[in-house]
C-alpha cells in the first residue's frame, strides 16, 4: 500500500495524498496498449472538433472534373485531393475528416442515452429490489433478446431513417447493458459495511444511491462507456450502410462503404479509407477500454 | 457496576429475525432464524458483551435494534419508544442516539471519501453546525481517538487496519449517541491493535459514559471490557450473568464448552477439550426442542422435545436449560 | 537421544522485488524441526511467517519474489538445489501443506474425495477406485461422520470445520513427513478449532508427522505446540521450548504481545491493557538498527544504530536483544 504510514512517523514528503481516481490514472499511465488507445481517441477527438479548419475542402462540394481521381501517389491522382474523390467528385480526405465529427458525435449521444437511462434503471432495481428490481430487470431482458441491430432497425424503421434516430435507436439497444452493470455493482455495495454504516447515520436513500453506492460503481461503467463508443461507431455504420442511417450526401463512413460499394473494383479508395477510419476509431477505444478496465480493477492492484 | 436498580436504555422484546434462502429457481426453500425470540435488556452505562459463534445471530441482533435489519417481530425499545414501529422521518433524530462500529477496517469505510468527510457526514445530515465548525469538529474527534488531526484529508487506503477502526470509532462518535453497537471491532485486527482499540474503546466509555452492547466471538476480550456477558446459540440467548458469574460459574452446558476450548496462553495443565461433540447444526434446520440438545452430554429427552425458557439464577444470572430449570423448580416446591 | 533433525533451515532471507522497492520478508531465519515435533511459529501481519512456510515449500512467486540465500534440508535432501519437478514429487507428499481459509483452499467444482484422491494418484499411482478408499478412510480418521457418503460432497455441502478437516485428510493422504499449517483454525470458531487443534495433536502422535503450525494466536502454541519461534519484520527474535517461552519471556516484543492479550484466567478488576505503541514497520522501509527499537519501552541508544544477533543469553534461551548481550 502506498502512502501508509505509521501512528508515530510523519508521512514521507513526496508521498501525496491521491484520491482512488488519481491513482487509478497513474496506473493507466504505465499500460502501453492503453496508451495506443489514448492516442488514437484523441486524434479522433481533435478531428471531431477542430475538422472543418482542417478538412482542405468542403466534404459536400461536388465536381464533374475530379471524379474519381486517385491518391496522391497513385499516377492520374488530382492536386489537392491527398487521398483521391469519389463518384460525385468530392475530396475522400475532407469528407472521412467529416465523418470522424459524426462518428463521435454518435458515439457521445448514443452512450449517453444508454447511459444515463441505464444507470437510473439499474441503480433503483439494486437498490430497491422486490417487484421494481424484477420488473426493471424483465424489461432488460427483453430489450437483450432481440439482436441489436434488428432492434435498432426496428426502432429506425419505426422513426424514420435518419443520424438522428440511427443514435435514437443504437442508444435504446444498449441500455440493458449498462443496466445490468449498475444493478450488479449496486448490489454488491450495498452490502458493504460503508453503506450501512451511512444508513446508520440516517442518510436518505438519495445519499446512499449517489453519494456512496454509485461513486464506487464507476470502474466497469466507465470500461462499459469506452467499449460502448467503439460498438455505437461499428452500429450506426452498419445502420448507414443499410441505409438506415445517415442519409447522402452526409459523410458518414458506414454510408460512405454503401455508396463506394459498386466501385471496389474500379476505385478501391472511396471504399478503403472510410473502412480503415471505422477500423481505428473502434480499435482505439477497444484499446482504451482494455487499459481502463485493467487500471480500474481493484485485483490488479498491489 | 450493575445495580438492578440502573436506568435501563434499551429493552427487547421477542425480537425474531429470519432470512429467507432461496432456492434454484427463485423460490423459497428455507428460512434462517438468525434471531430466534430473544429478550435483553441494556442497563445505561454498561458494557453487555454478546457471545457466540459464527450463525448465532450475535451480529443480527446488534443491527436489529439500529433497524439496519428489520425484525418479524418484537419490539426494541429505546427509552420507551419502539424504534422499529418509527416512521421513517421519526427515526432520523433516533440515529444519533445509536451508532454501530463495524468489523471489517477495509469494507467500512467509503474508499472514496476523505475520513473527514467519513467522519463528518454524521453532522452533515443532521446538519450540525457550520461546514467550517464540522471540519473543527472532526479534528477533535480525529485527535481523540488517536489519529492526527491533519491528516484529514486523506483517503482510507492509506491508512492501517488499526487507524481504519480509529476513523469508524471516531465517526461512530460524532453525532454524540449514547449506545454504540461494537460488532466485533477489534477481531480483524493483528493482537497489538487489538489491545490499543480495547483501550481506546473503554477510555471514551468513560469519558462519554457510553453504554456499549460488544459482540464478539473472543471470550478473553469479551471477559476484559464487559459488565455483564450474554451468550447466543442458533438465535437465542442462553446465558445472561455478570461478567465473573458468568467466567467462574458457567452454567449452560454450551458456555462451560465455550469458555474450555478457548485457548489458554499458559503452559501447564493439558487443555480440556471433552465436553463437546458434532457439527453446529445448520440454522436451516435447527434441532428441535433445545437447540443444543445435538451436542450436549447431558440431553435428556425432554430437551429433545421442549424448549426450556430462561431460568433466574439469582443476582441476574439467566440460563435456559432444563437442567437448572428444573432444579430450580424442585428447590422452589 | 539426538535425532537428526527432520527440516533444517538454516539462514534463510526471501525478499520482494517490487516496482516500490525491495521487501524483505524474510531476513537470516534459521530452525530446525525434528521427527513428531510441533514447532510453532507465532508473529503478527508482516512478519515473515507465512512467507518462511511457502519459501521451504518453494513456492513463491518468482518474479517478484526470490529466495536470496539460505539451506533448506529436509529428510537430508538440499530443497533448494531441487528442480521443479523434484520439488513437486515433496509437496503434497513428503511435505504438505495446510492453509488458512477453508472456503477458498478447495476447489468448488470438484467433490471433496477426488480432491483428497489427485495427490494419492499423483504420487502413489494408485487408481482412481484405490484412492477414493483410502480418501473413505483418511475422511473416516479426521473425524468427519459417514465418510462413505461424504466422500461425494461438494465443499459448499461442508461446513468450515469439515472443509479444513478435509484439507487435513489431504494433508495427510500421503503420509507425510512434515505438515506445514498456516494458521489452520483463525477462520473456524472457537469450538472447532478446539477439536481440530486436538484432531492435529492426536494424528501427530498416531503418525509421527512434525507440524510446523503458524499462527497469531498465543493460546493455541501454548497448548499445542512444543518449541516455539517468535517473528517481527522478517526476523527471529526469539526461539524457545514452550515452556521456557511462557514462563521467562525475554524479548520485549514477545513481553508485549503477553501482556497485551486479555487472559481468560485472571480476575483483574477492568484495567486498560499493556499495549505496544505504533505498528509494524513497512517491509519496505526498515528502520535502522533493531527493527523493534522504535515501540520498545526499553529501547537504548545502541538499539537504532546496530541490529543484534539471535544468540543465546546466560544460558537461557536465544534471543534478538541488546538487553541481553554485550
Amino acid at each position: 500500500m502506498s502512502c501508509t504510514q505509521t501512528a508515530n512517523t510523519t508521512t514521507d514528503a513526496s508521498c501525496k495524498s491521491r484520491s482512488p481516481l488519481a491513482e487509478a490514472l497513474l496506473r493507466l499511465h504505465k499500460n502501453r496498449t492503453a496508451l495506443v488507445g489514448l492516442i488514437i481517441v484523441a486524434v479522433f477527438a481533435f478531428l471531431a472538433i477542430f475538422g472543418h479548419w482542417i478538412a482542405p475542402h468542403d466534404p459536400l462540394e461536388q465536381s464533374l472534373y475530379t471524379k474519381l481521381k486517385p491518391p496522391f501517389w497513385m499516377p492520374k491522382a488530382a492536386d489537392g485531393f491527398l487521398l483521391g474523390t469519389d463518384d460525385f467528385g468530392r475530396d475522400l480526405l475532407s469528407r472521412i475528416i467529416y465523418g470522424a465529427r459524426i462518428s463521435m458525435l454518435v458515439g457521445v449521444v448514443s452512450v449517453s442515452i444508454s447511459l444515463v437511462i441505464g444507470t437510473i434503471s439499474g441503480a433503483i432495481a439494486g437498490f430497491y429490489r422486490g417487484w421494481v428490481d424484477i420488473l426493471i430487470m424483465r424489461v432488460m431482458d427483453i430489450l437483450l433478446a432481440i439482436p441489436s441491430i434488428l432492434l435498432a432497425i426496428v426502432i429506425v424503421a419505426f422513426l424514420g431513417p435518419s443520424l438522428q434516430n440511427a443514435m435514437i435507436a443504437i442508444g435504446v439497444v444498449s441500455i440493458p447493458r449498462y443496466a445490468r452493470i449498475v444493478r450488479g455493482s449496486v448490489l454488491e455495495e450495498y452490502s458493504k459495511d460503508y453503506v450501512q454504516a451511512a444508513r446508520a447515520l440516517g442518510a436518505s436513500d438519495t445519499r446512499l444511491i449517489f453519494l456512496h453506492i454509485l461513486p464506487n460503481c464507476l470502474a466497469p461503467l466507465i470500461v462499459q462507456t469506452t467499449l460502448g463508443f467503439a460498438s455505437a461507431i461499428l452500429e450506426a455504420a452498419a445502420l448507414s450502410f443499410l441505409g438506415l442511417g445517415a442519409q447522402p450526401p452526409t459523410p458518414e463512413w458506414g454510408a460512405m462503404l454503401a455508396g463506394g460499394r459498386a466501385l471496389i473494383l474500379r476505385a478501391w479508395w472511396v471504399v478503403t479509407f472510410p473502412g480503415i477510419m471505422i477500423l481505428l476509431a473502434v480499435l482505439g477505444f477497444n484499446l482504451l477500454g482494455d487499459g481502463l478496465r485493467d487500471a480500474l480493477d481493484p485485483r490488479l492492484r498491489d | 457496576m450493575s445495580e438492578s436498580n440502573k436506568d435501563i436504555l434499551v429493552r427487547l422484546r421477542g425480537v425474531r429475525k429470519h432470512f429467507e434462502v432461496k432456492g434454484d429457481m427463485g423460490r423459497k426453500s428455507g428460512v434462517v432464524k438468525a434471531v430466534d425470540g430473544v429478550d435483553l435488556d441494556i442497563y445505561k452505562g454498561e458494557t453487555l458483551g454478546l457471545v457466540g459463534e459464527s450463525g448465532c445471530g450475535k451480529s443480527t441482533l446488534g443491527r436489529c435494534i439500529l433497524r439496519l435489519e428489520h425484525p418479524e417481530a418484537g419490539e426494541v425499545l429505546y427509552k420507551d419508544t419502539n424504534v422499529l414501529t418509527l416512521s421513517r422521518k421519526a427515526m432520523i433524530p433516533m440515529r444519533s442516539k445509536m451508532q454501530i462500529i463495524f468489523q471489517d477496517p477495509y469494507s467500512s469505510l467509503n474508499p472514496r471519501q476523505t475520513i473527514g468527510q467519513i467522519i463528518g457526514e454524521g453532522l452533515t445530515i443532521h446538519n450540525i453546525g457550520q461546514k467550517s465548525g464540522r471540519m473543527n469538529t472532526v479534528r477533535s474527534l480525529m485527535d481523540k481517538v488517536g489519529l492526527r488531526p491533519d491528516q484529514i484529508m486523506r483517503y482510507p487506503h492509506e491508512f492501517s487496519g488499526g487507524q481504519r477502526q480509529r476513523i469508524g470509532v471516531a465517526r461512530a462518535l460524532a453525532l454524540n449517541p449514547e449506545l454504540i453497537i461494537c460488532d466485533e471491532p477489534v477481531s480483524a485486527l493483528d493482537v497489538s491493535i487489538q489491545a490499543q482499540v480495547i483501550n481506546l474503546l473503554m477510555d471514551l466509555q468513560e469519558e462519554y459514559k457510553l453504554t456499549y452492547l460488544f459482540v464478539s466471538h473472543d471470550l478473553s476480550v469479551v471477559k476484559h471490557i464487559s459488565d455483564r456477558v450474554a451468550v447466543m446459540y442458533l438465535g437465542r440467548i442462553v446465558e445472561l450473568a455478570d461478567k465473573n458469574a458468568l467466567y467462574e460459574n458457567p452454567s449452560h452446558p454450551y458456555t462451560q464448552v465455550l469458555l474450555k476450548a478457548a485457548p489458554v496462553a499458559e503452559v501447564g495443565s493439558k487443555p480440556k477439550r471433552e465436553g463437546l461433540s458434532g457439527e453446529l447444526p445448520s440454522p436451516l434446520n435447527p434441532p428441535a426442542g433445545c437447540h443444543f440438545h445435538t451436542r450436549c452430554d447431558r440431553a435428556t429427552d425432554k430437551c429433545r422435545k421442549q424448549t426450556p425458557a430462561l431460568t433466574d439464577l439469582g443476582g441476574g444470572h439467566m440460563v435456559r436449560c432444563f437442567l437448572h430449570s428444573d432444579k430450580v423448580a424442585e428447590d422452589l416446591d | 537421544m539426538t535425532q537428526q533433525p527432520l527440516l533444517t533451515v538454516d539462514g534463510l532471507s526471501t525478499y520482494f522485488y517490487t516496482d516500490r522497492g525491495v521487501a524483505k520478508a524474510v531476513c537470516d531465519v534459521s530452525y530446525d524441526i525434528n521427527p513428531g515435533e510441533t514447532l510453532g511459529v507465532v508473529g503478527e501481519s508482516g512478519c515473515g511467517k507465512s512467507v518462511t512456510s511457502l519459501s521451504v515449500m518453494r513456492l513463491i512467486p518468482e518474479p517478484p519474489g526470490k529466495i536470496v540465500s539460505g539451506k533448506i534440508t529436509f529428510d537430508g535432501q538440499d530443497l533448494l538445489s531441487l528442480n521443479e519437478r523434484q520439488m513437486r514429487k515433496i509437496r503434497g507428499n513428503k511435505i504438505s501443506m495446510i492453509f488458512q481459509e477453508p472456503m477458498t483452499s478447495l476447489n468448488p467444482v470438484f467433490r471433496v474425495g477426488d480432491q483428497i484422491a489427485e495427490a494419492i494418484i499423483l504420487h502413489e499411482g494408485l487408481s482412481h477406485k484405490a484412492a477414493l478408499e483410502r480418501a473413505v478412510d483418511l475422511l473416516k480418521q479426521v473425524g468427519i461422520p459417514s465418510p462413505e457418503s461424504r466422500v461425494y460432497d461438494y465443499p459448499h455441502q461442508m461446513s468450515g470445520g469439515m472443509r479444513q478437516r478435509v484439507m487435513i485428510a489431504m494433508a495427510l493422504a500421503c503420509k507425510p513427513k512434515l505438515i506445514i499449517a498456516d494458521e489452520p483454525t483463525t477462520a473456524l470458531d472457537v469450538t472447532i478449532q478446539a477439536q481440530i487443534l486436538e484432531l492435529m495433536d492426536k494424528l501427530r502422535e498416531e503418525t509421527g508427522t512434525a507440524i510446523q503450525l503458524i499462527t497469531h494466536d498465543l493460546g493455541v502454541i501454548a497448548e499445542t505446540a512444543q518449541k516455539v519461534l517468535v517473528m517481527y519484520a522478517g526476523r527471529v527474535v526469539e526461539q524457545a521450548d514452550v515452556k521456557d517461552l511462557f514462563t521467562n519471556p525475554m524479548h520485549p516484543y514477545t513481553r508485549g504481545l503477553m501482556r497485551s492479550i486479555p487472559g481468560l484466567g485472571e480476575q483483574e478488576e477492568r484495567e486498560r491493557l499493556e499495549t505496544i505503541p505504533g505498528v509494524v514497520p513497512s517491509l519496505l522501509n526498515l528502520p535502522k538498527g533493531c527493527r523493534f527499537h522504535d515501540r520498545c519501552r526499553h529501547a537504548m541508544e545502541r538499539c537504532a544504530l546496530e541490529e543484534p544477533e539471535l544468540k543465546i543469553a546466560d544460558g537461557k534461551h536465544p534471543v534478538r536483544c541488546w538487553l541481553y548481550q554485550e
